[in-house]
């Protein structure tokens, strides 16, 4: 099946793919020589078929592997992975786009809806971390986005275990891990000593958040 | 990996705790409102430095990778970011009605808008301000004039607005707008560096080289539009010993 063209493969082989995929990486660990063949090619059907519903689909099967099904060894070599193989393409597309205006674009298309549903995805669920990064960084990092104004605000009372209170201005599509993130860094700067200490977020007052 | 989280505060058995791995639901999703003042507590745990259930390790070589490997960062790696603003660009040449190629030159600038500030730039907006903080000392102490510096100043311009790239260019801009936000000194900085008749200059070679309807792009009009808009709101301060004689 690896020898079959990316542009070829039909929902049914990619279907087929995706589970010879799944099966490689539940009985062989990472690295495996199968593994890489088979994301390689499940990178080319995303990009490169040109039926959109096949390409969607290998596309989706893509992003949930790189965000799911890794044993995450929490060294962002998936993460690079990812980020390298959506260059190339772009890359690719850069140099196609004087020669084969469609195709190209078909490229970029598909590269950009990866990318964003990736980063979103993964912003959510690195919400805090990224909210740490901002907190404690020494110079403030979104300097070329202009806020959009009239963002809805929720404003949060927090309640600390020894009763010291502080509100926090978040906006609606901001994540838990925000909130979590600020609340962690507050406490943080109220206590030096123990400041390593983890918080977790109790909702109080018999309100059920989520 | 092993959870060991013991915690230390009793709380009320209506009280629940909202676990890590909802960090990422949004907040209008979960509960909170807009509207009021929502109400949060929390306690502390007491925790080894590493999380199993979602593999997020909580040790600071962990954040030490996350700073650097992220995603959003490996975007913003210089090679990368180039190839984001150089395929605007192709997009916005390709032709004004191909209506796909100006949405997807639209969708990379939204990418761009998730990631950080390029580092190169906020460097060189650092390096601006510490030569006019340098070139203040100097003219106190050797009676020499910041108009000395100004080639290098000029320079640091010349790096900072690309006039070959409209959407740098609009970066750029947003970047001025926010310090100047920011930074109540820095519009005197802006200002005394020669920054505002860069732009002034910029603007108006940017309007003359408009010759041919291909060239008249939304990206360039955007461009054009928000120079004005670092014209208007720059042109508008007096310069600090009163003059307020605005010589180009």
């Amino acid at each position: 099946m690896p020898q079959l063209k990316p542009e070829l493969f039909s929902l049914i082989s990619l279907d087929l793919l995706q589970n010879l995929h799944s099966f490689t990486i539940n009985k062989n660990c990472e690295n495996s020589k199968t593994l890489n063949i088979v994301v390689k090619l499940l990178w080319d059907i995303a990009f490169k078929n040109p039926n959109p519903d096949v390409s969607m689909n290998a596309s989706r099967h893509l992003n949930n592997y790189y965000l799911n099904l890794l044993n995450c060894t929490n060294k962002f070599e998936k993460e690079e992975e990812f980020i390298r193989s959506c260059i190339g393409y772009l890359k690719d597309a850069s140099i196609l786009l004087p020669i084969s205006c469609n195709r190209s674009l078909s490229i970029i298309e598909r590269a950009v809806v990866l990318l964003k549903s990736y980063i979103e995805v993964f912003c959510g669920r690195y919400s805090y971390f990224f909210r740490t990064l901002k907190l404690t960084s020494n110079h403030y990092l979104y300097m070329h986005r202009t806020r959009e104004k009239n963002e809805p605000v929720i404003r949060i009372l927090a309640t600390s275990p020894f009763n010291d209170k502080n509100t926090f201005d978040l906006f609606v599509l901001d994540y838990i891990g925000d909130l979590r993130a600020e609340i962690q860094h507050w406490w943080h700067s109220l206590q030096k000593e123990n400041g390593d200490n983890l918080i977790c977020l109790v909702s109080s007052d018999g309100k059920n958040y989520i | 990996m092993i959870l060991f989280a013991q915690f230390i505060y009793f709380f009320n058995k209506s009280d629940h705790e909202i676990p890590f791995d909802w960090d990422d639901k949004r907040l209008l999703e979960s509960g909170f409102k807009d509207v009021q003042l929502n109400s949060i507590s929390f306690k502390i745990c007491k925790q080894t430095l590493s999380k199993a259930s979602n593999n997020l390790s909580l040790s600071k070589e962990f954040f030490e990778e996350f700073k650097l490997k992220n995603p959003k960062n490996l975007l913003l790696e210089r090679n990368n970011f180039e190839l984001l603003f150089i395929l605007m660009q192709q997009l916005e040449m390709i032709n004004n009605s191909n209506l796909k190629a100006q949405i997807l030159s639209r969708n990379i600038w939204e990418i761009i808008l998730m990631l950080p500030t390029s580092y190169d730039l906020i460097q060189k907006f650092q390096m601006l301000q510490s030569n006019y903080i340098d070139s203040v000392d100097k003219k106190i102490f050797e009676s020499n004039t910041i108009n000395d510096d100004q080639e290098q100043f000029n320079k640091l311009y010349h790096d900072i607005f690309s006039s070959n790239s409209n959407q740098k260019l609009i970066y750029a801009c947003h970047l001025v707008e926010n310090y100047k936000k920011l930074n109540k000194h820095w519009q005197y900085i802006f200002f005394e560096t020669g920054g505002v008749k860069f732009l002034y200059k910029l603007f108006v070679d940017t309007v003359s080289s408009v010759k041919f309807k291909y060239e008249w792009t939304e990206w360039k009009q955007d461009c054009l539009a928000t120079l004005l808009q670092v014209l208007f709101h720059f042109a508008i301060i007096k310069k600090e010993d009163n003059s307020n004689k605005f010589d180009w």
